[in-house]
Parts: C-alpha cells; structure tokens; sequence
C-alpha cells in the first residue's frame, strides 16, 4: 500500500509539472504584453519607455527557458505577485482555497445525501413513480444551465421572499460570503448556512443528478450479483442486505466520481460563483486567465490540479477499504 | 474620467434629494416620463435647461453604518482606489471620501458650478497663467497626525506622474513645466514645483498657459500623500494597502479586501478639516463598499433587502424607479458618443465628410433612448454636456435623425466618387447594453443608407485596444468630465496631446488645435468658452468626426432610510452629508 | 454538463477496461435499432433531434430576419405576429431562437465531429503501437484533463480569438480527451483478440488492421459519445457565450440569449422561456438519444 501510495504521488508531481508545462507555454503564446498588463494604465496606452522599464524589472528579456525555471520556482513557492492587482498570490490563494473547499464539501455531501438516496430509491422501487421522477428530474437537471437555475432559485428564496415578508429565517440572501463564521473550518454558523446553501445546492444540482442515476444502475447490477442472491436467499432482511451487500459493491463507481467530481467543485465551479460572487478558485483562474495574468494562472492552476490529483488518490486508496478483494499493487491506468 | 463597461448609464450615483430647478418635490413623480411599458412612448429631446437643477441637502443624523452596493458592483476591473492610479468613476468614489485636494467644486447650482478653495487658503496667478501660487491652510493633517504641507503635494504630483507608476492619468502632470520628463521616467522630481512648509506655499510653473489649472488641481491625481505612505510604497501601487490610503478627506480607510471581492470599509476620519460647505464632520460612522462581481447581482441583491444602495441594471429601470427612491433624474456631466477614426480610408478624411454627416443622421437617438435606456437619458446636442460653463445648446448640425438629410448627403457623397470597400467596423466594449446601442445604430444606418455596420465587440481592455493606431472605423466611447471644464472635454477626447489615450479616433486637425490652445490660454472665462465652443463646431459641423449620442443620468436606488444621497453633476458623492435614519 | 462539471464527470473508474464486445455481426445494427426503438425514452429523444434538426434546417426560411427590428414595438409579450413575443431592441425573438438553435446544433455537431476525429486518431495510435508512445501519449491526456477545463477554455479562446470559429475549436481542443481515452482502450483489448493476433501473425499491415478489425470494435462506444458529446457542446457552448468568451454579439447565441433575458426578466419574464427550453430541449434530446444508444449498443460506464 505505502509504495503504491508514494508511487502515486510521484505521477502525481509529474503530472503536475507537465500541466505546469502546457499552461505556460499556452499563456506564452497567448497575444497581449504582460509588461503592458503591468504598466496598467487602464484606457492610456503606456509609454514604451515604461513598459521597457517594466520589462527589464520582471526579467520579461530574459530566455524563454529562463522565465521557465524562474516562473516553476515563483510557482511551486507560490513567492509571485499577480500582473494585475500586485496582490501575491500566496494571499489569493490563502483567501480563496478554503472558500472553494467549503463549497466543495457541501456539495459533495449533498451530491451524497441526495443523489445516493434517490439512487438506491429508485433502484428498489423500480418503475416506481419515484423512479420515474427521479430519472426524469435527474435528466432535465442535466440539461438546465445552472446560471438559469440559479437566477430563478435567488429570485424566488431573495426577492420574492423580501417582497412578500417571508420570516428572516426563510429568506436567503442572493450573494455574498457571508459572516465566515466556520466551526472547525467546515461546519457554518447558523447565518452562515444561508449564504452557503445556495451555492452548494447549485453546485451540487448537475452532478447530484449523475449520482442518483449512476447509483441507481450500480445499484441494479450488484443485486443481481450471486453473493447478494445467496444473501437474500438466506433470509436477510431487505434492509441489511441493500446496506451489507448491494451498496459495498454499488459504490465503488459512486465514490470514483465523487472523488473526480471534488476536484471538478473546487476548480471549476466558474459559474456558481460567479452568479454567487463567491470567491473561490474557479471565478478567478477564469478572470486571471482572460487577462493573461500569468502568476495567478499557474498558481491557481496548481493549486486545482493538486487538489484534484490528491482527491483521486484518496478515492483510489479507498477502494481497498471498500472491497478488500481489491489489491493495488500498481497504478491501474 | 472613463466609467466601466458594466452597463447602461455607467457609473452614476445619488441624487434622492437633487430636484429638479422648478419641479416638485417628489422624485418618484418625475420617473413617469421614462417609459417603462412596451409601447414606446419616447421622451422627447430635453431641453438643456432640464439638466440644470439645485442640489439640496437636509441635516442628516449622525452616527450608523451605509452598506453600499451600488459603487463597486462590477469588481474585476478593480485595480487601485489610490489617488495616484485610480482610473474609474467607481474607485474614485472612495478615493474622494478619503483624500481632499487643493480645489473643490460648489455645484448646489448644477449649471453653475464654483470653484472654491479646499485645503488651499487662496491662490495666485500670473497674468498668462502659467505660474500658480497656492497658499495652504495651517493645522490641517492626514488621518495618521502627519501636518498637510505643500511639501505632502508636491510628493504626491510628482508620485502621480512617475513613470514607475504609469497612472492613467499621470498626463495631467503635463500640464506642469517638465511634467512630460517625469512621464517618461528622465525625471523624478520637478523644479517647477515649489513647496515652502514654512511659508506654506505650492508655486507651480505650467509648461504652457492654462487657466484651467485650478479646476484640475481638484482631481484625485493632485492629493496630497503621506510621508508615511510614500516610504512604504514609493512609487508602486495596488488595491488597498498596496497604495496610498492615509488621506485628509471625511472618511479613513478602515479595511479592504482582495479587489474582486468582500468589501472596502471607511470610518469617520476625525482629524479632518471640513469640507467648502462649512461641514466639520461627516455624519456616517462607517461606509462599508460591497464588492460585487456584476452590477445584476448586487441589484437582486438589494431587491432581496440586502444593503442601502444598488446600481440599477440595464432594462430594469422602469420596475426600479416604481419602487425605490433613485437618482434616475440626476443630470450628470457625461457624454456618451462614437468617434470616426480620424484616418481611416473608409469613413476618414476630408473626402468622407458628408458620409459621416449622414450616418450621424441616421441614427434615431430618440429609439436608443427609449429602447436601451428605457428614456431616462438626454438626447445629446452635442459631445458637451449643459452644465459646462461655456455650453450651447443645439451646437450640433448633424445630431438630429433625419433620414431624409441623411439620404440626401449620402447620394452627394457618392456623387462626388465615395465608395465603401470592405466592411466598416462599429466597435463597442461589451456589455453594458452597448450591444444594443450598437445594434439599433446598425440597423438605423442599413435601413436608411444601405451600408451594412459590422459589430465588433471587444471585451477585454477596451479603451487600450481602440487606442491604438487604425483600431477605430467607429468605437463608442464614454466620459465623464474629472473637473467641470469644457477643456476636459474637447482637450481630453479630441486633443491631439490625447492620441494613444482618450483621444479614440486619433483626431488631429489643425485648426480645431488652434482653437483649443487660444482657448487654454484665455483667462476671460466667457471668452475660453466660446473659443471652446468654436472647437467643437469645428469638431462636429465641419470635420464630423464624433457622433454624440446621449448624456448621462443617474442610475442609482437607495432605499428611504437613506439622507442625502444626492449626486452632483461630476458622478461623486459628498460623503460626508450622507446619512442614515433608524 | 455545464463548466461546472464538464467533462471530467464521465471519467468512470474502469473506463479504460471498458469495451464493445467483440463480434461485430452483420445484424448488429438491427438488433440495436430494434433495442433502441423499444426505449420509449430514447425514442422521444430522437424525436426531438430530429425536430431540431428540422428547425435548423428549415426555421431560418420561415421567420423574418432577427437583425431587422421595429421602431416601436419592443418587450412585447407573445402575440401572432410575434409568437415568442419581442426583445429589447425590438427583434423578433422566435427568429433569434430559430437561428440560435441553428447556431447551436452547429456548433454541437462540428465540435463534436472535430472531436472525435481527434480523439480516434490519438486514441488508435496510443492503443496500436503501445509501449512508450501510449505511455506518452496517456501521460500527456492525464495531463490535460488535470488542468481545469475552464482555464483550457479561456486559453484557447485567448489564443484562437472569439467568435464561433473559435468556440468550435475550444469545444474540441478540450473534449477530444475521453474520445481517445475510451478508444485507446477498445484498441488495448482488441490488440488481444485471437483473430488480430492471428491476422498480425499472417502479415496483414498495421494500419489494414487498424482499419478493418479494431475500429468497428470501438465504434460503439464513440457512436454513444458523440451522441451525449453534442449536448455536452451545446450547454457548454451556452455557458461560454453566458461569460461573454464564447458567440460574440450579434451572432444569435442562445447562452447569451439567456445572459440578456435574464437582465430582462423583471420586465418581461416570458422571454428567458424561450432559449432556456431552446437549450434544454437541445441537451435533453441528444442526452436521451445517447442514453438509448447505450442501452441498445450495450455499451457500459461511458
């Protein structure tokens, strides 16, 4: 297990090292100046004496290969200051991490709750009427652009409630961060629930769809197995041998796409916290990445990447607990 | 001062209590003219005296917390609200509550505005206006107890017009003897600029003459800095504590998130002086600017009972205006407009003068209005807008839709061997309903000439690319005046000194130069507007190379809780009076 | 799927292991159409696309011009002369959604179309030749779907320009990646097979081989990723176009179409109805067709 562990997380780096790679070489051939990013001068073009000057100060002459080795070092130590804002980036990252994680873990655990539940509902009571309706809500969930969902959702939980006096505990607010109020660093405050709840539900809603209908089908399938067969043939209760047997195997595929999908939440979730003004990663790699702001781009990038990468590891290091027949002795893919 | 892309009226703020010269009381009243409805009912070209109006105050209470969200509701484009690099209507909003300069204006009369000393006690010119002597005010100091000595503005100028920090703005620093030497970076401070902390005097010798230079020392780019700041940032800059904060203005600077998002919060700054109108203290305890990433967010925002102000978005001023107070009414001095690219071989040039005229005849300001702008506001007469001393009305000859005219030039300018090879491009930064606008122009011009527009819609860094040689066939543009002058109109938008900057078409015509440098130098304010009068006819009716289209209005709401969110004619709030019941 | 969780959510755990059955018979095609006819689901579906696909075709001809707008009548609410009723600037909006759905499918169907072509082709050389050059190749795919999509899609688009030509790229520079995942895998386990052994063993050239027995064994798998790839193209194409970066006004863009309804909403609700089921509708058909093929092809975990 441990050398498995640590020859994954030596793919793990390299993989890291080859996006570092191909997104700075994408953002190098990107048009567009930095220097003149960094002159700023918002409507002036700057003088070219000044964006010399700035040139000269960000080593921006320099070899491409230099700018490589000195952009890796400024990355992985996250030491660079974003082009744009002049913030370091040490500190966007600080600021806008955990705030992607929170939302990230909230989202997983109602992609859980819900997509779990309503899978292993659908797939007992098959061609149910809850059945039907959790496929077909599951399908047109799918198909809705979260940013239309999310417009009606504050219309109705902001504007809608003010304008119509619901109680303050019923009315959420349509944006924000709230409070930040976290109890060891993941549990919200009362108040902080309700800017969290929003953005965690449509975060959630696409890929809680996914769930149900993945668990459902897994769920199908495992049933039909032999060892559940004998299981229930020996007389078990339903309930133990969904619990015992059927949803061991069923969420082996379950637990993958969750993993894959924690990494998904906490990069890209561009859309939910742009409709949220949630600052996460996501909203800023895409606002740092239109700008051609290199530093944030590459840290950020890192940071997602890293994120992801660790959080497929877990998963595949949870396979062994979840069906102990499987023994990794090597990397599958 | 340019205002962001984000949408319909730009920047624009307050005005509960801003009435109308002449008209009721009840700003609510006044929201039926704009049409709301899908019958279009247009509002008809308003008179210029329409924008003319008395600003009044009440006595607001003291004490309380204003939660802002109508200022700083499209936050990615945030950079620095530094008086030294603050570039949008939006940041300044804060630098104003933060930091005062040497001259403030009086707008109570919008159309008539004053110029009065502020941290200045008087000041001295000579005769052409090329030396300044400004006299300072004893005892004042910045928030951090450090004294406001001419010394403190000589720092910030020349911080201001450092090469290092490459302010938008630095260029006014041109003005001053040498400024364009600080600009380039062969300098980094100036002879021409003299501070006596003992005799506490500013003597500032101009490159050329102006008589102007007052009203421009009362933009932010000419506050006075901290010894404190200075050693601690130099000549760089960046959001909040990244640049210059300590100021001598109403309010401190208390805390300021990343510049995309959370909030930028001010307290009362109780070393301040006052301000021109006889205020010692100002009367919020604290001012808390939510950062929103788009104007349609903080607006439901506010719909949903968050915060005291919001921006209202474009398309729903109607539903606004019927619900809460606004500043919908407020006449600002803005101008929205399209410039000609000065040499473009298609729509350019002396040989395509009447094809310009008649695409500006095309265009049906009147469906713009009502269509983008739900009619809220004026159909402009020309690029400067009334309340500029030197105005006048109808000055444009080509601004009127008329299709016929409009017909009849184009046939002329074909006759005399006018032809359109390729497309002609109309460019616009996107969003903000400049799509629209770009859209209804389009389709006036097909249906009346038969030229088919092409919509270029530029999303990132605008102003920067347009700038740029041959980039212009038409591009929109927007300005607000930084300073009540008709100089900040026809200098900063048409000069030739503004190429590669504001100056979007690249315009550089000889005699319209002529105009605006006699006009510099006159010191008989009647006399320099009229000589900028001139320029402007030169500008529109001879050479045609701008297509005014409208002038600003308010676009705030504010909820009736709120005291004196008045907003005057430059777009920035009088801080200090806002106030708050309850 | 939206940005939100684009792409990466069909990464399925043994997706490399999966695979068309062997034996391609001369009846499959029958038999799965007889499967997929059965799905009263998938056949809704097709019905679906098939409208659309009819709409795209014919629509344009049957509505007036969506850049020529009235004067004076504008956020009018449905009526006959204007069934889905008239936006800000006056235009029709059943002309706008017409030629956004128009717009849409083409862009889905290109960039899927590019796509696929990208992902067979990586995917068949990694599968075929193995060793070192799979192992690059696999590296250099793991590496891309590492990187947030979001961030491969604003570099592309920075690079490429905007516009549709460039949102078709984007779209394919960064789908392509499952394609040849899911094919690299058919050819591993193809590789095996007795008859292509048999056949390498008699000499039959690579790329014959290639061609005639390893491709139609992928093929069922892809034939399902294409059809659930379109609808993947189609709302990220809407969700672009809703930042700003994708269809660049006036290009009729149903994802902008919803960006500018939804500003709208408080005057004229009814007009965020009209691209939003344009849009479902559009996802929802070629998901439900892609759903049905799999059930029907007997593909799994794609």
């Amino acid at each position: 297990m441990t050398t498995f562990i640590v020859r994954r997380l030596v793919s793990l780096l390299l993989t890291l090292l080859g996006g570092f790679t191909v997104l700075f070489i994408l953002f190098f051939a990107l048009p567009g100046d930095p220097a003149e990013l960094m002159a700023g001068g918002g409507n002036k073009n700057p003088s070219p004496a000044v964006v010399a000057a700035i040139r000269e100060k960000f080593h921006l002459n320099d070899s491409v290969a230099e700018q490589y080795v000195r952009r890796l070092g400024e990355t992985v130590t996250l030491s660079g200051t974003s082009y744009q804002t002049k913030e370091p980036v040490r500190d966007v990252v600080a600021e806008r991490l955990p705030n992607s994680l929170r939302l990230a873990v909230w989202a997983i655990a109602i992609e859980i709750t819900v997509g779990v539940g309503f899978g292993v509902l659908s797939a007992r009571r098959r061609n149910s009427f809850a059945d039907y309706a959790s496929t077909l809500s599951a399908v047109v969930m799918s198909a809705i652009p979260v940013f239309v969902l999310a417009y009606l959702l504050k219309q109705v939980t902001g504007v809608y409630a003010f304008q119509h006096n619901w109680p303050d505990a019923l009315r959420l607010p349509p944006i924000g961060i709230g409070p930040k109020e976290w109890y060891l660093g993941f549990i919200p405050s009362l108040e902080q629930l309700k800017y969290l709840i929003q953005p965690a539900i449509i975060l959630a809603s696409v890929s809680t769809a996914i769930v149900a209908r993945l668990t459902r089908t897994t769920v199908l399938e495992a049933s039909t197995m032999d060892h559940v067969r004998t299981a229930r043939s020996k007389g078990l209760r339903d309930g133990e041998v969904t619990r015992r047997h059927i949803l061991r195997n069923a969420l082996i595929p379950v637990v993958t796409f969750l993993g894959i999908d924690f990494g998904t939440l906490v990069g890209f979730a561009v859309l939910t916290e742009t409709v949220f003004d949630w600052p996460g990663l996501g909203s800023k790699v895409a606002r740092a990445a239109s700008t051609g702001d290199l530093p944030v781009v590459l840290a950020l990038s890192m940071v997602v990447m890293l994120v992801y990468g660790l959080a497929n590891l877990i998963v595949d290091v949870s396979y062994a607990w979840l069906d102990p027949r499987i023994r990794r002795n090597g990397g599958a893919r | 001062m340019r205002i962001k892309s984000r949408n319909t009226t730009a920047a624009a703020l307050v005005a509960a209590l801003a009435l109308f010269a002449g008209a009721c009381g009840d700003s609510k009243d006044s929201g039926d003219n704009a049409s709301t409805g899908t019958d279009s009912e247009t509002k008809t070209t308003a008179p210029a005296s329409d924008a003319c109006r008395t600003l009044e105050y009440e006595d607001a209470p003291e004490g309380g917390t204003l939660e802002d969200y109508a200022q700083l509701s499209s936050a990615g484009d945030n950079t620095s609200f530094d008086p030294g690099a603050v570039q949008t209507l939006d940041e300044s909003q804060v630098t104003t509550a933060l930091f005062d300069g040497l001259t403030d204006f009086d707008f109570t009369d919008t159309c008539n505005p004053t110029i009065e000393p502020l941290v200045a006690e008087k000041w001295e010119a000579n005769d052409d206006a090329t030396e300044y002597t400004f006299t300072i005010k004893k005892d004042q100091v910045f928030s951090n107890g450090e004294p406001v000595l001419p010394s403190s503005f000589k720092r910030g100028w020349e911080r201001s017009g450092s090469a290092e920090l490459a302010s938008s703005y630095g260029y006014l620093l041109a003005y001053v003897k040498d400024g364009d030497k600080l600009l380039d970076g062969s300098m980094t401070t100036l002879d021409s600029i003299v501070a006596d902390d003992d005799a506490m005097t500013l003597k500032v010798t101009l490159a050329d003459s102006n008589a102007d230079f007052p009203a421009i020392v009362s933009f932010p780019a000419f506050s006075p800095i901290t010894k404190e700041d200075f050693t601690r940032v130099g000549n760089t800059t960046g959001w909040g504590t990244k640049g210059v904060t300590i100021g001598n203005g109403p309010f401190k600077l208390e805390s300021a998130e990343s510049p995309d998002t959370g909030t930028v919060v001010l307290v009362r700054n109780d070393t301040w002086a006052g301000n021109i109108f006889g205020d010692k203290k100002a009367k919020l305890d604290k001012i808390v600017f939510h950062l929103t990433s788009e104007v349609e967010a903080s607006f439901q925002a506010f719909e949903a009972g968050e915060g005291d102000t919001a921006t209202i978005p474009s398309g729903q001023f109607g539903p606004a205006m019927e619900q809460y107070p606004n500043t919908v009414d407020s006449a600002m001095l803005g101008t929205y407009f399209f410039d000609f690219g000065h040499d473009d071989s298609n729509v350019g040039g002396e040989k395509n003068v009447k094809l310009r005229a008649a695409i500006s005849m095309a265009i049906d300001r009147d469906e713009i209005n009502a269509k983008v702008y739900e009619g809220t506001r004026f159909i402009s007469t020309g690029i400067t807008p009334p309340g500029i001393p030197g105005f006048e009305s109808n000055l444009c000859k080509y601004c009127a839709y008329d299709p016929t005219e409009a017909k009849k030039l184009f046939k002329e300018w074909e006759a005399d061997g006018g032809k359109i090879e390729g497309d002609i491009k109309i460019s616009i930064n996107s969003g903000g309903g400049h799509e629209d606008v770009a859209a209804i122009i389009q389709n006036n011009v097909k249906d009346t000439l038969g030229i088919s527009l092409k919509i270029d819609a530029i999303e990132e860094d605008y102003f920067k690319v347009i700038a740029k040689e041959g980039a212009c066939q038409i591009c929109r543009s927007g300005w607000y005046a930084d300073y009540p002058t008709y100089g900040n109109f026809m200098v900063d938008l048409f000069g030739a000194v503004s190429i590669d900057g504001n100056n979007l078409g690249r315009y550089d015509d000889e005699k319209f130069e002529s105009l605006i440098a006699d006009a510099q130098k006159e010191t008989d304010d009647t006399k320099r507007g009229e000589l900028y009068a001139s320029a402007e006819k030169r500008l529109l009716n001879e050479t045609v190379n701008a297509i005014p289209i409208n002038w600003y209005t308010g676009d705030h709401v504010y909820r009736d809780s709120v005291v004196n969110y008045v907003q005057p004619p430059l777009g920035i709030f009088l801080w200090e009076k806002v106030g708050k019941n309850g | 799927m939206t940005i939100d969780s684009m792409s990466l959510g069909t990464d399925l755990p043994d997706a490399d292991a999966t695979l068309a059955q062997a034996g391609v018979g001369r009846s499959l095609a029958q038999d799965a159409w007889r499967r997929f006819r059965r799905n009263r689901l998938a056949m809704v579906g097709l019905g679906i696309v098939v409208f659309l696909i009819l709409v795209a075709v014919i629509g344009p001809f049957l509505v007036q011009d969506p850049t020529s707008y009235s004067k004076r009548v504008f956020l009018e609410p449905p009526t006959n002369q204007h069934p889905f009723g008239v936006d800000r600037r006056g235009g029709d909006v059943l002309a706008n959604v017409v030629h956004g759905i128009r717009l849409s499918l083409f862009i889905g169907l290109l960039a899927t179309i590019l796509e696929t072509v990208i992902g067979v082709v990586v995917g068949a050389v990694a599968g075929w030749f193995g060793r070192w050059t799979d192992a690059f190749i696999m590296r250099f795919v793991d590496i891309m779907l590492g990187i947030p999509y979001i961030l491969l899609a604003y570099a592309f688009i920075t690079v490429l320009g905007k516009g549709v030509a460039a949102v078709v790229l984007t779209l394919a520079l960064t789908a392509w990646l499952q394609t040849a995942r899911t094919v690299r895998a058919g050819f591993l386990q193809a590789r095996e097979l007795e008859y292509v052994e048999a056949a390498r063993a008699l000499g039959v050239p690579s790329r014959r081989i290639m061609w005639r027995h390893i491709l139609p064994n992928v093929f069922q798998p892809v034939v399902v990723l294409i059809a659930v790839g379109v609808g993947s193209a189609i709302l990220a194409e809407a969700a672009l176009s809703f930042l700003g970066v994708g269809v660049q006004f006036p290009d009729p863009s149903l994802g902008r179409m919803i960006a500018e309804f939804s500003s709208d909403f408080p005057r004229a609700p009814y007009l965020l109805v009209f691209p939003g089921a344009a849009i479902m509708l559009s996802v929802l058909g070629f998901l439900l067709v892609g759903d049905g093929l799999r059930d029907a092809l007997d593909v799994k975990d794609v």
